[in-house]
């Protein structure tokens, strides 16, 4: 075949308004006139979206055909002769228009909120009149809290329908009703706001009308409406989603004049395409909330003691609708203060302790949510101002077990591939993870995979959302999972499906693994995790034959006293079938915070120092003792809940706390209440008063991410650049400055002129960061490793070829199936699972500020099934107390069938019934992360209601 | 060769099943259904608030449709409907609880009975109705047996039922039949009865040729337009002619599997067809190794959950999909890319019901014309290519009351009015299309001196209104907006209509939205005495 003839295979040529052009085969009449230089108006039609044809508004005239045809519909054809602009095919879109602006509210109301209104926008390109106008007679819809609906403006260009079911794949949107009659609808045709709308809103980011917009969410209104800056004069800033750790990229629309984000929108990236979830879209609020901390403070109440009835005991416990800290509460306990007063102070206490405790008496909790820059001064700050090496940070209570596993057999922590490499997976296992409340974007991938055919086999305890897309769901019983996957590696060996080669080529001590999961068959398993032995071989099977497999997993399965071993179950049975380091293939942990995953390669865990080089390597320290200029501690730090009990025995007498709230996050809060207040000085630095702020000595005011430039690291290992988008409140001031003037104060002067010197110094220190900069990040970031920003994304799979590790191979480590550290009895016959809900953050303290999220999930709540709560006699939205060994929580009942019998599911937000006061403080013997997924429980009618 | 595997039951149909059981559709079936196909509410609430067939509240006892179209209209229909609704609102006064449910529908394809009505599902006139509603006990009434002698039809080459099939027979017996039956269709130069007047062989040929398979075939049984009833007679008296069309036709094409989609307001010739099929197969004419040939060809039936959309074939394969019916983007057609993606042959009743003869004799002499409205005695006609319209009047006994010829449509609702001076034109697809009108459906509707066209015209617009599925934007829109000006009526008002209509005819997506606003035109444009500036003229 010679070179023309292959050209002319893939191209065709046809006559566009009298040229002719050549397009690629398969080319829409839209597309090739758009590239013949000929733009078609459209209304219904998005690039972005499947092509359905149905304004007609780019409707042109091909030679022959006896009407005009909508030509995003249209598959250009050899030889066409197309018209796009006669006076007829002009006379017509006029007339669609206006037959579209007849049935038009006289204002729109998209046109005050994003100011995009398409229609009225095309209406003005048009000229076209507004011929008379209808009575507003169709319905609006304000039932959600976040999008007002006007079924009055839609003109059913069905791009809201397709935003959710086929960018979104949430599936709530359709159509009811025939004719002119159609209006879009949720569910059953409910109002939104009790349909199942998650509120994600990618169906107001498509709508060309004021049909589905944005509401006003800001907690202080705006200035009233004839005063509100024009849509144009809002500033667009871009910059990555500041809640998980899928890190969208995102588009702020700021108002500069009120120093107010007026909107967000999702923005074009390889990594979330443009989505975004409620907290992304909706929750950005929490910055200009009216609690922000706007000046250091210092404590005047001594002794010290808990300031919140909420945080004082948990017997002191009242019914009272959810909420935030009571300002007015805890702020006599304390009074204003100068920077440098407030500064002086901290660097006298920190100083004096290590003074006459030692450096080990001193420790920092830094945080997944700060930047990478942050926190590698953070750990720079601890491993020299302070001393020592007990540093760390929520990632203790996330993936700790998951990095501890994947280091000790592939010798690399971060993810093999990303989670968008789903795409390219016949099979693919989401094992306690519950992504589309804790992952949402990466979750839309995943059900999109599915919807395309990728094998999807869920593995939770309870029935989460994503178990609907499910090929197999396995509702195992809690804490089962190496029982689980042991059986599944069983079959694969058994029945052959393994990959020798790879075994042979990449892996060693497979026999041993091999003896060890011989005995798990799947009889034996099923009667531990309570799966028929027929369905493990099922799922087996057809993992062992897929040619592509890839794996998730979430704190489902690392936050066990067995955490480790259920990763290391996980690892292997993807080792065995060699489905790593080939597209479509690989290991995941969903990394929760936005930045837990830079956070940990910044050096922000108390083992090692940046880039995972252990503080026991002795080459390692020389090389930080050489760039800091300082001997370091050569002992390996205490982790987040080992300091909160060296605290209570006193062992670490002074801690600096960045942006964590302890009190609430960690497991037991009552020893977290025991160690805080035990502490001879703590400082907190935050930008809100948290739990953990009853117990400081100094609190100093920081800003949001949305105040500041600093680079985030995603799930994906996507390097992005946050920008800011408002000025801090009062005399709030960043964190990376602030580190640098306490550590002035501790006489080890930092000096940076911003944030990307810090991140050139830190990428100096980090291999796996090399090449990378500030000004090389681009728009949408980098995948690190990328040894060449210029010219590449980055890497999305790793170990194609051998694993970091001195020999290069992966090592198999097997595990035995071990029960919980408290098994439920007749005492607490229940198991406590705790975790999240998409609306909230954590312990709440950004999202709780949040209008929306607010009004969405206002209220803790404990899930529970409904043979359990007949059992107990619990109603609905029944005030429950729950108890554990350690103590109990009052919240309101939520009866639902998706919870396993027998467990109970609460999330861990809300400080007036904090899920923590009921957990184990027993650790995984590896990760040393807490048993948050399984405590003994049990659950009764609040008494005194 | 066996039979295609059975293509998994759609959301459609279970709900249809759901419907049967229950008479509507239960919540906790709802429910039970959704838990189990994993289906979001979204797509439920799509299906059951398209199809009017489906309801989610439990209906009143007894139910009567009464038909509100054009045929009707003509024949006191207006009133027929007031006093319809009366008696039944006062039976529910009288029981004191919504005993019977009145309907304004749909022409119900029964225009020689009108004005015409249901009464659970069983066809009657109005006064039957009438009757029935006045009885003590509203009882399960029986059908109205067919009391006219069985007609013999022209395109029926068989004296007898023992030979029925023989062609089959005698065809699958040659060998390679697959070229020789297209070839002899298309040079009988059979077309398509469904509208478009197609050449029949040249759409076999087509799908034939294409590469993909399974191919599939369906006979279009979901005639709906106002004035059109002839499929209803054929497959009354005609199914083995259907049945044996269309099993040539999966000979013709190499398909293997096959639906008719017949409206479910045809409740009693679906009986009768499923009768014929069920004769069929018993024949060994249809099913697995037909005749002894090796050859397996089986027909389903598939009920419409209604709306004369669904006729449009595009809108016919989406609800066989499962989907709400609305018409696709064409191209591609079915015959590339039909039922889930597959080449898919359909065609109307009766030129499946014509395959016989034109194969048999290789011609394709005879049509089938529904003939309504005012005439003495509406019905069917079968006669020759190139009938007038004055032979067709003498035969359903000329105008109603000895009156004049005013207006006729000549193919059905779609086709526009033309003026009496084309009573001598033969109703063919050529010489129709030369005076700028079609021969659509075959439905004639006449329309007498004294009748108010503009009237008559604002009625058809309200059916394609209420017709329209309502995906695409002038469709939609445009249709209420034509019956507004319409009702208001003004010289104004009439004026802009022309304007819309061109918006409509070139950027509608099919065939209801591109020909809604014919009758409105044609009146303006042949009979300008019709309109208020005429009268005032005059």
């Amino acid at each position: 075949m010679t070179p023309s003839s292959l050209d002319s295979a893939q191209t065709i040529a046809l006559t566009i308004n009298g040229e002719s052009i050549e397009v690629a085969r398969g080319t829409s009449l839209w597309d090739a006139a758009r590239q013949a230089g000929h733009a078609i108006p459209t209304l219904c039609h998005d690039p972005a979206l499947r092509p359905v044809g149905v304004c007609r508004m780019c409707v042109v005239e091909v030679e022959g055909e006896r009407v005009m045809t909508a030509s995003c519909v249209r598959e250009a054809q050899a030889n066409m002769v197309v018209h796009t602009d006669s006076e007829k095919i002009a006379r017509c879109r006029v007339g669609l228009t206006e037959l579209l602006l007849s049935d038009q509210p006289t204002h729109s109301a998209r046109e005050v909120s994003t100011g995009d209104d398409a229609l009225l926008a095309l209406a003005r390109v048009q000229d076209a009149q507004r011929s008379s106008s209808s009575p507003d007679n169709r319905p609006r819809d304000d039932s959600s809290p976040v999008i007002a609906v006007d079924h009055q403006a839609c003109i059913l260009c069905d791009r809201c329908i397709r935003a959710c079911n086929e960018v979104q794949h949430n599936n709530v949107m359709g159509r009811t009703g025939k004719g002119y009659e159609t209006r879009i609808s949720f569910d059953f045709d409910q109002p939104m706001g009790s349909s199942s709308c998650v509120s994600c809103g990618e169906c107001a980011a498509a709508c060309p009308t004021g049909a589905l917009v944005n509401k006003e969410h800001e907690d202080q209104p705006l200035a009233a409406k004839p005063t509100r800056t024009p849509a144009h004069e809002l500033v667009a800033v871009d910059s990555v989603c500041p809640y998980c750790g899928v890190g969208c990229a995102i588009r702020y629309h700021a108002d500069p004049k009120q120093n107010r984000i007026r909107f967000a929108e999702g923005r074009e990236s390889p990594g979330s395409q443009g989505r975004l979830c409620v907290k992304g879209r909706y929750g950005f609020d929490y910055a200009t909330h009216a609690d922000r901390l706007t000046t250091p403070l210092i404590r005047i109440d001594y002794p010290k003691r808990a300031l919140s009835a909420e945080v004082q005991s948990s017997k002191r416990r009242r019914r009272k609708p959810g909420g935030l800290v009571d300002l007015a509460e805890v702020m006599p306990a304390f009074r204003e203060a100068s920077w440098d007063e407030a500064l002086a102070l901290v660097a006298e206490r920190l100083l004096e302790i290590r003074e006459r405790h030692g450096s080990r008496a001193l420790a920092g909790f830094g945080s997944a949510k700060c930047s990478n820059e942050e926190a590698y001064l953070f750990q720079k700050l601890v491993r020299t101002a302070f001393g020592s090496n007990n540093v760390d940070h929520c990632t203790r209570l996330c993936h700790a077990s998951s990095v501890s596993a994947l280091i000790q057999m592939i010798g690399s922590a971060a993810v093999t591939t990303t989670f968008g490499d789903i795409e390219n997976s016949d099979f693919a296992i989401v094992a306690g993870s519950n992504p589309t409340a804790n992952h949402p974007v990466a979750a839309t991938f995943f059900k999109e995979a599915a919807a395309n055919g990728t094998k999807l086999l869920v593995v939770n305890p309870h029935r989460i959302p994503i178990a609907d897309h499910a090929w197999r769901y396995c509702q195992i019983r809690p804490g089962t999972d190496v029982a689980f996957f042991n059986a599944m590696m069983n079959v694969v060996i058994a029945e052959d499906l393994i990959d020798r080669d790879y075994i042979a080529l990449h892996t060693k001590e497979f026999d041993a693994l091999a003896k060890t999961v011989a005995s798990y068959t799947p009889d034996v398993a099923a009667g531990i995790c309570g799966i028929e032995a027929e369905t493990i071989r099922e799922v087996a099977v057809e993992y062992g034959r897929a040619r592509a497999a890839i794996t998730f997993w979430g704190m489902g399965m690392s936050q066990h006293v067995h955490g480790t071993d259920n990763c290391r179950c996980l690892i292997s049975l993807c080792l065995m079938t060699g489905n790593i380091g080939r597209p479509g293939t690989g290991l995941h942990p969903l990394r929760g915070q936005n930045n837990v995953q830079g956070a940990s390669d910044a050096g922000l865990i108390p083992m090692s120092y940046p880039d995972y080089q252990p503080v026991s390597s002795p080459e390692a320290r020389a090389r930080f003792e050489a760039a800091w200029q300082i001997e370091l501690d050569p002992e390996p730090g205490l982790t987040t809940t080992e300091i909160v009990e060296a605290a209570r025995t006193g062992n670490v007498r002074g801690l600096y706390i960045l942006g964590e709230n302890p009190f609430l996050s960690d497991p037991n809060t009552n020893k977290v209440r025991e160690g805080l207040g035990n502490l001879d000085f703590l400082v907190v630095q935050d930008i809100f008063f948290t739990e953990t702020a009853e117990f400081a000595d100094v609190i100093l005011p920081a800003t949001s991410a949305l105040e500041k430039t600093g680079s985030f690291t995603n799930t994906d290992r996507r390097v992005q650049l946050g920008q800011p988008v408002l000025d801090p409140p009062g005399m709030a001031r960043a964190d990376w400055q602030i580190i640098c003037e306490i550590s002035e104060r501790m006489n080890y002067p930092m000096e940076y002129a911003d944030p990307a010197e810090i991140f050139d110094e830190w990428v100096s220190l980090s291999h796996s960061y090399r090449g990378l900069a500030h000004h090389n990040l681009g728009p949408t970031g980098k995948l690190y490793p990328c040894p060449d920003p210029e010219n590449s994304d980055g890497t999305v799979v790793m170990f194609g070829d051998g694993f970091p590790t001195a020999d290069g191979r992966a090592r198999f480590v097997s595990a035995e199936h071990s029960g919980a550290d408290e098994l439920p009895d007749t005492a607490y016959p229940l198991i406590l699972v705790t975790g999240r809900v998409l609306e909230h953050w954590h312990t709440g303290v950004m999202t709780r500020r949040s209008k929306a999220l607010n009004a969405i999930e206002p209220e803790a709540f404990v899930s529970l099934h409904p043979i359990d709560a007949e059992h107990a006699g619990i109603a609905e939205g029944d005030w429950v107390e729950v108890r554990s060994r350690r103590g109990e929580i009052r919240l309101e009942a939520r009866i639902e069938s998706t919870t396993q019998p027998g467990s109970i599911f609460i999330p861990f937000h809300y400080r007036e019934a904090a899920a923590n006061i009921l957990t184990t403080d027993k650790l995984d013997p590896d990760g040393k992360i807490p048993e948050f997924k399984f405590c003994a429980v049990s659950i009764e009618l609040a008494s005194d209601t | 060769m066996t039979l295609q595997a059975k293509i998994p039951q759609t959301l459609l149909q279970e709900l249809l099943q759901l419907q049967e059981e229950f008479g509507f559709l239960p919540e906790a079936g709802l429910d039970a259904l959704r838990e189990a196909r994993l289906v979001p509410r979204a797509k439920i609430e799509e299906l059951c608030s398209f199809y009017p067939h489906l309801r989610r509240s439990q209906p009143p006892a007894h139910r009567l449709a009464a038909c509100r179209d054009l045929a009707c209209r003509l024949r006191d229909g207006a009133n027929a409907l007031d006093s319809l609704k009366t008696a039944c609102a006062a039976r529910s006064d009288r029981s004191n609880r919504d005993e019977v449910e009145f309907e304004a529908v749909s022409c119900l394809g029964r225009c020689d009975m009108a004005p015409a009505c249901t009464l659970d599902d069983v066809p009657l006139t109005t006064s039957q109705a009438l009757v029935a509603l006045a009885r003590d006990a509203i009882q399960p009434i029986e059908s109205p047996a067919e009391t006219a002698p069985v007609r013999r039809w022209r395109c029926d080459p068989y004296p007898g039922t023992e030979q029925h099939y023989d062609l089959l027979r005698q065809t699958l017996a040659t060998s390679a039949p697959s070229n020789a039956l297209i070839e002899t269709l298309s040079q009988s130069g059979l077309r398509g009865m469904g509208g478009a007047g197609f050449p029949t062989g040249r759409k076999w040929r087509l799908v034939a040729d294409q590469p993909a398979t399974p191919r599939y075939i369906i006979c279009n049984a979901d005639e709906s337009e106002p004035g059109t009833f002839k499929d209803r007679v054929l497959l009354q008296e005609l199914p083995h002619l259907v049945i044996e069309g269309m099993v040539l036709a999966g000979l013709a094409i190499q398909s293997h599997q096959a639906w008719i989609y017949i409206r479910h307001e045809y409740a009693p010739e679906l009986e009768k067809l499923r009768s014929a099929l069920d004769d069929a197969r018993r024949f060994g004419a249809l099913g697995e190794n037909i005749f002894g040939s090796g050859f397996d060809f089986d027909i389903e039936v598939f009920v419409s959950p209604g709306g004369y959309i669904l006729g449009e074939e595009t809108a016919l394969l989406e609800a066989l999909e499962g989907r709400r019916g609305e018409p696709r983007n064409k191209p591609p057609y079915p015959g590339v890319e039909g039922l889930y993606g597959k080449p898919t042959l359909i065609n109307n009743v009766e030129t499946f019901a014509l395959v016989p003869r034109a194969i048999q004799t290789g011609r394709a002499d005879l049509k089938f014309f529904s003939v309504s409205g005012d005439v003495a005695s509406p019905g069917v006609f079968e006669v020759d290519v190139g009938t007038t319209l004055r032979e067709l009047l003498e035969l359903a006994g000329g105008i109603a009351n000895e009156g004049e010829l005013l207006a006729f449509l000549p193919g059905g609702a779609s086709t526009g009015f033309l003026s009496a001076e084309h009573i001598d034109i033969p109703m063919t697809f050529d010489s129709l299309k030369e005076v700028g009108s079609a021969l659509g459906s075959g439905a004639v509707v006449v329309i007498s001196e004294g009748r108010d066209l503009i009237d008559l015209a604002g009625n058809l617009t309200a059916f394609f209104r209420n017709e329209s599925c309502g995906k695409c934007v002038p469709c939609r829109v445009g249709t209420e907006k034509a019956v507004k000006l319409i009702e208001i009526g003004d010289e104004a008002a009439l004026a802009s209509i022309p304007a819309l209509h061109e918006i409509l005819r070139e950027t509608s997506i099919c065939g209801l939205g591109q020909a809604a606003l014919n009758p409105i035109t044609s009146v303006l444009e042949n009979f300008p005495n019709a309109t208020p500036a005429g009268r005032k003229s005059s």
